[in-house]
């Protein structure tokens, strides 16, 4: 009977309910000048994606430099997700980001966080930004976190933090929900390497896609 | 003598020019796409495509639906026609509609559930089962206690 209601609990509770779409890459410590392949995914199975988002639908796919340039780039349709390429060539933090949208207004905001292997972290809020209409930015320098470590993000809409709730996806692990404050700050300790974080306010989603160098 | 030959000249390009006109027709099918969340919010903007009953390989008609999540389309034959539509990031259905002789919708009794419907469904077949599982348990126990009492 335990044993019944544990393995609903655990099939229901790693499982996205809402369809959520994320940015996902092997390893999100990549080794400077190495040309890596990442994926656009969608779906309620992370890290699995379940379809692939039409190329209409997706706009802005831009990776934020550590000096802050703007680099776009495109995508191609890969088994059940699109695939793209980059190559790290500076040392530091990437934010790799899209939008989907049907209209001029985003209607979910994708946004990964990339720290190249050898970087020495030193933390700023800028650096973990992408400029979207809705973002979860880590407070906590995320190559300096250690499992068991509290981490703060905050979520932001329109630039200005908002009270939302909050889907914490441990990769192979179960979900959990938290509430931001009304600093639109939230925290949970660190027990996994691989997180997706997804949320909504005023109809548009966002998710942020990390993992912890341990 | 000069009007006549400019008129002759001005001939041929009359001749490959056309106009285009319109006249504006009524019935149709019409559908109106919506995410069935607690507030039905319209799939607008979605592609969508129309098979004919004959050939489902060719697209008899594909566009996007409006800001409202509608589109209309006009059937040339009865027959069962195959409507799929799609917001390109991971929402979509995909419908068969029964066309008449007279191409009209043949309207059919409908087997949706609505979401506070589907949640009842959900919530019975829970409480459903956890009651036969609590009695299959609870009278395990009371055997087991007979057993110790006797």
């Amino acid at each position: 009977m335990k044993k019944i209601l544990f393995i609903l609990y655990i099939i229901i509770a790693t499982s996205v309910f809402a369809h959520e779409h994320w940015i996902y890459f092997n390893d999100f410590y990549p080794k400077q000048k190495e040309l890596i392949d990442f994926f656009l995914c969608s779906g309620h199975n992370y890290p699995e994606s379940d379809n692939i988002i039409s190329e209409r639908v997706i706009h802005n796919t831009d990776i934020k430099t550590p000096s802050n340039t703007i680099i776009s780039y495109s995508t191609e349709e890969n088994n059940n997700c699109r695939i793209s390429e980059f190559s790290f060539n500076d040392e530091g933090i990437y934010i790799i980001s899209f939008e989907l949208s049907r209209t001029q207004e985003p209607e979910y905001c994708v946004k990964s966080i990339i720290i190249t292997a050898e970087y020495n972290e030193i933390y700023s809020e800028n650096s973990y930004t992408s400029g979207n209409l809705i973002e979860i930015i880590p407070l906590t320098p995320l190559s300096h976190l250690n499992a068991n470590d509290e981490i703060y993000l905050k979520i932001i809409y329109n630039n200005k933090p908002v009270i939302s709730n909050l889907c914490i996806l441990p990769e192979g692990e179960r979900a959990f929900y938290l509430y931001s404050n009304d600093e639109g700050i939230f925290s949970f300790s660190v027990k996994e390497k691989k997180y997706l974080i997804t949320s909504s306010y005023n109809g548009k989603g966002c998710s942020l896609t990390f993992e912890i160098r341990d | 003598m000069i009007k006549i030959i400019s008129i002759f000249l001005l001939l041929p390009t009359v001749c490959f020019s056309h106009n285009v006109i319109f006249s504006i027709i009524e019935g149709g099918i019409g559908l109106e796409i919506y995410y069935d969340d607690i507030v039905k919010t319209p799939m607008f903007y979605s592609k969508f495509k129309v098979f004919s009953p004959e050939d489902r390989d060719e697209i008899f008609q594909e566009g996007f639906t409006d800001i409202n999540g509608k589109f209309v389309f006009f059937p040339d034959k009865p027959g069962e026609w195959k409507i799929e539509v799609n917001d390109g990031m991971g929402h979509g259905i995909v419908t068969n509609i029964n066309v008449t002789k007279e191409l009209n919708y043949e309207k059919e009794e409908s087997r949706n559930f609505s979401i506070w419907q589907k949640i009842i469904i959900g919530l019975s077949i829970i409480l459903g089962i956890s009651g036969i599982l609590f009695y299959i348990s609870s009278k395990r126990q009371f055997s087991k206690e007979k057993n110790a009492h006797s």
